[in-house]
């Protein structure tokens, strides 16, 4: 298991490469960095999960790799690599024919996602419409089929009603639909289950690793839940005010995190088993990210701050294993 | 005081005013006018409506840059030797005093309504929007027509015509805006202070549903002044001992075909000045209290 | 000694159905109206003891949001009752809902629509204490930084704006409005779903160190598993609008006797564990509240329903050590699982 993950993390050709993406927004209050200088791949068939809390930049990454940046802002550096062709540098009318055919993005709420005004149905049929040559009368034989594997009930009859006559977690259901009907390669879910109840997560966070892995397409799952995506992701990476500040195997960040963010995100999470009065907690508060410290911008909360954090910004620095840490005094594994 | 000026200077509201040329037009005009009723008629040479000052030798004058006319007489003047610039400076004040009233009095019974019927809901919020869509449909020339038969002219009657109209939009506005507001919870926190209805209005609702009324009430002025003018026009508005911009317009509308052009065109060009000021300046104020553009 | 709250049988209904106009249906060549019930909460009955933390959890729509409303008088109760201190609060107007609001306080989930905009952090954290005062307060200003510094608020904030504040910041405020009377109750729904992971520590914590320090009961409402273990003495788990398992938080964790509490046990994802498999999960979704199952609320999503819960309601029975489950399976009393 092991062996195979460090393999397709040394593959060469990864389906997505991020290079050095820097996602900016020119606001009347400064600039906003909200992705600045992010590198990481997707390799094929693989989970990635990106982590961190609101103001960390990992929708942005999501929505910066789908082309949907609205000025003010805009993505000033970096390549952002699918298949061989940077999606920075295409135009409108090329990244729509990239976006829903080889990349599908799911948001949050299942509602927007859905036009209200058209019966799934046809919001099925024109995506087969759209993205594939499929004639028209096997269109619908494929929505019905996909509905069908969504776990959708009853997909003949139910492929004539409108979003709203679809229960919350039932909408995600279609969205997934929807999303993964042209076979796209890559799938982009950001914060797909926060909406909906524990017991739906668990289905949908299911449903879409299965629909992932039978397309043999890959996942970038955006969330804040560690849990989450600690059940789901082969890698993950966790943003921090734009930046990575810790990458690799997913078991290892979660069982020997190197960053003292990640760290505190996890003491941060109540734990049943240590029966413990007080939780771990970060002191202080995400700090406003038009005026972020100089050097790491996690030194203010951090517990092994020294003086070289508050000036010098830590690079990325991987270890044998393929985790990497942007910190000057990462957390040894000795536990 | 400083301190509130430095805040604003500082502001983004400031900031996008300062690259943004119609605000800057739409307030420039704005001001011009506040300074013209203000100072206006202590610059001007006569007061028109004082028959002292008048010259019947001096009428029908035509505008100083044209044959015949007097540097005494910018805008020429009209039948009774009356200063057209002076009856403007005069009936802008009337017009811009009509729709200033107007406005606020549609403001304040429009905002307690609204805030009644959203707050309280159910039956007393039925009868409260139903009486607006019935007014609605009622035009402020009808309603004003029928003041005028029953009760004569008179500025009161014009601003009654007005508010009886004008009251519906921030009834509904506001109606709107505190139904919004009365669902977060920081409404819910004060019912569990145990604060009274009355309180919780006046404290918690009402300066939270005010934002958007600034814009409704800066385009209302320039549409009453409008429809002022229009009543005024037609005989139904205010009365000839205060004439406003509107009625400026008639009173030079009878020799307009006699090539005395210049009683009502330089009124109707005035209204026009002042109405599209307060819009610019309303368009730039929309697009900036309206989270939902931003 | 009395419980600090009793809650016995609490109804709560509300009518979504409209004006007569909006209600008005053709059936079968006749015109009816039809009302439309919303059940939010049938019949819940429960107790909390003074300086105890009772959480309620459940998924959205089981009605533990309009249950903590109810208890605090947010809405009128349809049935049964509610006592605070030995006080039948149940019919309480207004005027004598007074005295109550100085023992039973609330903090509210979403840290941003909870604090009016308008209002300065000082005014915001006083005014329920202002509002009960029963003369004139001459030491306001004192007594709003006092309540700041036990939030761990500066003097600085006192004059700001809640805009000026981030999420956890403003939950601090929140917290601070509620402890200004002194209360013996603090109902606090969802207080920390809406912060990040790193922040909801920070609030669980000061929450925790404040009931240390005051020594009042919380009712603890959220839906997040992992917090309600770690900031609970006991435990209630509803499901819509039934109270299906109660009992002192071990129990309920360790020995889930419920279907429901099983399955919800079994969803809430686990940090470093694999996903569990299908098998585990409960089926479908939750049911409308207008128009309730017979017998037992769950039956319909259940793995182990049989006949007698179509067509009875399972009543909440004590098991054993203050343990009570609403289910057939454990009718006759067997612990033994």
């Amino acid at each position: 298991m092991s062996e195979a993950a460090r393999m397709s993390v040394a593959q060469p050709a990864p389906l997505l490469s991020v290079r050095n993406l820097r996602t900016w927004f020119h606001t009347f209050g400064g600039v906003v960095k909200a992705v600045d200088g992010v590198s990481f791949d997707v390799a094929p068939g693989e989970i990635l999960g990106l982590v961190g809390e609101s103001g960390g930049g990992k929708s942005m990454v999501g929505f910066s790799i789908m082309g949907l940046i609205d000025p003010p802002g805009r993505i000033e550096a970096g390549e952002i690599v699918f298949e061989g062709e940077d999606l920075a540098r295409l135009d409108e009318a090329r990244m729509r024919r990239v976006r829903g055919k080889r990349v599908a993005m799911i948001f949050q709420d299942p509602m927007t996602a859905l036009n209200p005004l058209y019966t799934i149905g046809n919001q099925l049929e024109e995506m087969l419409k759209l993205h594939t040559d499929l004639p028209s009368a096997r269109r619908r034989e494929r929505a019905i089929e996909m509905l069908r594997e969504v776990g959708i009930p009853q997909p003949e009859s139910r492929l004539d009603n409108y979003p709203h006559q679809f229960s919350g977690g039932m909408r995600q259901r279609v969205v997934i639909a929807i999303s993964m009907i042209a076979r796209p390669r890559l799938l982009i879910a950001d914060e797909p289950t926060t909406a909906l109840d524990v017991t739906i997560q668990a289905q949908l966070l299911r449903l879409m690793k299965h629909q992932v892995t039978q397309n043999a397409a890959s996942l970038i799952l955006i969330t804040h839940d560690l849990a989450a995506v600690s059940q789901m992701a082969d890698r993950i990476v966790v943003l921090y005010c734009g930046r990575i500040v810790e990458k690799g195997r997913a078991a290892d960040v979660i069982e020997r995190p190197r960053h003292h963010y990640t760290r505190g995100l996890l003491d941060s999470i109540p734990h049943h088993d240590k029966a413990q009065a007080r939780l771990r907690q970060i002191p202080g508060s995400v700090p406003d990210i038009r005026k972020l410290p100089p050097g790491c911008a996690f030194a203010p909360r951090c517990p092994a701050a020294q003086d070289i954090c508050r000036r010098v910004e830590p690079e990325l620095v991987e270890t044998a294993t393929g985790q990497a840490a942007a910190c000057h005094f990462p957390i040894e594994a000795t536990r | 005081m400083t301190a509130l000026a430095q805040r604003f200077l500082a502001s983004e509201l400031f900031h996008n005013y300062r690259r943004n040329a119609s605000a800057i037009i739409g307030s420039l005009i704005v001001l011009f006018f506040a300074g013209m009723i203000t100072i206006g008629p202590w610059v001007v040479a006569q007061d028109p409506y004082d028959v002292a000052q008048l010259e019947l030798l001096d009428s029908f004058k035509p505008p100083v840059w044209l044959e015949g006319g007097s540097p005494q007489y910018w805008l020429g003047t009209d039948g009774q030797g009356r200063d057209v610039l002076a009856s403007i400076v005069y009936g802008s004040r009337i017009s811009l005093f009509i729709g200033l009233t107007a406005m606020i009095g549609s403001c304040l019974i429009g905002t307690t309504l609204g805030l009644l019927a959203g707050f309280y809901g159910g039956r007393l919020d039925s009868v409260i929007m139903r009486i607006a869509d019935i007014q609605l449909s009622f035009p402020s020339v009808l309603t004003a027509l029928f003041l005028m038969s029953a009760f004569g002219t008179g500025v009161e009657k014009v601003l009654i015509a007005l508010i009886s109209v004008g009251w519906v939009v921030y009834a509904r506005t506001v109606r709107g805006s505190t139904l919004r507001e009365t669902q977060k919870e920081y409404i819910q926190a004060a019912r569990v202070s145990g604060l009274p209805n009355a309180k919780i209005i006046l404290r918690h609702v009402l300066p939270n549903v005010l934002t958007p009324l600034i814009v409704v009430a800066t385009i209302q002025v320039g549409t009453f002044v409008l429809i002022e003018a229009s009543l005024s026009f037609l005989g139904v508005g205010v009365p000839i001992t205060k004439p406003s911009l509107g009625l400026l317009i008639k009173n030079g509308f009878d020799v307009l075909f006699s090539g005395l052009w210049w009683i009502s065109v330089f009124p109707g060009l005035f209204i026009m000045l002042i109405v599209f000021g307060i819009n610019l300046l309303g368009d730039f104020l929309r697009d900036e209290l309206n989270p939902r553009l931003k | 000694m009395a419980p600090l709250l009793a809650v016995r049988d609490l109804r709560q209904r509300f009518d979504v159905s409209g004006s007569i106009f909006d209600r008005l249906r053709i059936r079968n060549g006749r015109i009816t109206a039809p009302r439309r019930i919303v059940h939010a909460v049938n019949g819940v009955s429960f107790e909390i003891a003074r300086g105890e933390v009772l959480g309620l959890v459940g998924e959205s729509g089981c009605g533990k949001s309009t249950l903590a409303k109810t208890v605090i008088k947010l809405h009128e109760p349809t049935g049964g009752a509610i006592a605070l201190d030995g006080e039948d609060i149940t019919q309480h107007d207004f005027h004598r809902m007074r005295p109550i609001r100085k023992k039973m306080q609330m903090i509210f989930q979403d840290p941003y629509a909870s604090l009016n905009p308008r209002q300065r952090v000082r005014d915001i954290v006083m005014e329920p204490y202002l509002e009960n005062a029963a003369g004139p307060v001459p030491d306001v200003a004192e007594r709003a930084l006092a309540l700041l510094a036990k939030v761990g608020l500066g003097r600085e904030h006192a004059d700001r704006y809640p805009h000026q504040f981030s999420g956890g910041q403003r939950q601090r405020i929140g917290i601070a409005r509620a402890l200004s009377v002194g209360p013996d109750l603090i109902i606090a729904d969802e207080p920390v779903s809406a912060l990040d992971v790193s922040i909801q520590a920070q609030i669980l914590n000061l929450m925790m160190d404040l009931k240390d320090e005051f020594g009042f009961s919380y009712l603890f409402i959220t839906h997040d598993l992992s917090v309600v273990r770690h900031i609970s003495d006991r435990i209630g788990v509803m499901y819509l609008g039934f109270m299906v398992e109660t009992g002192p938080k071990d129990a309920i964790f360790e020995n889930p006797l419920h279907p429901y509490t099983q399955a919800l046990l079994a969803a809430a994802p686990v940090l470093g564990t694999p996903l569990p498999p299908a098998a585990d999960a409960i089926k479908g979704e939750v049911p409308s509240a207008l128009n309730l199952p017979t017998g037992c609320p769950f039956r319909t999503r259940c793995p182990l329903a049989f006949d007698r819960c179509a067509v009875e309601r399972p009543e909440l029975k004590p098991v054993a050590g203050g343990h009570s489950v609403a289910c057939h399976l454990h009718d006759g009393g067997i612990a033994a699982a």
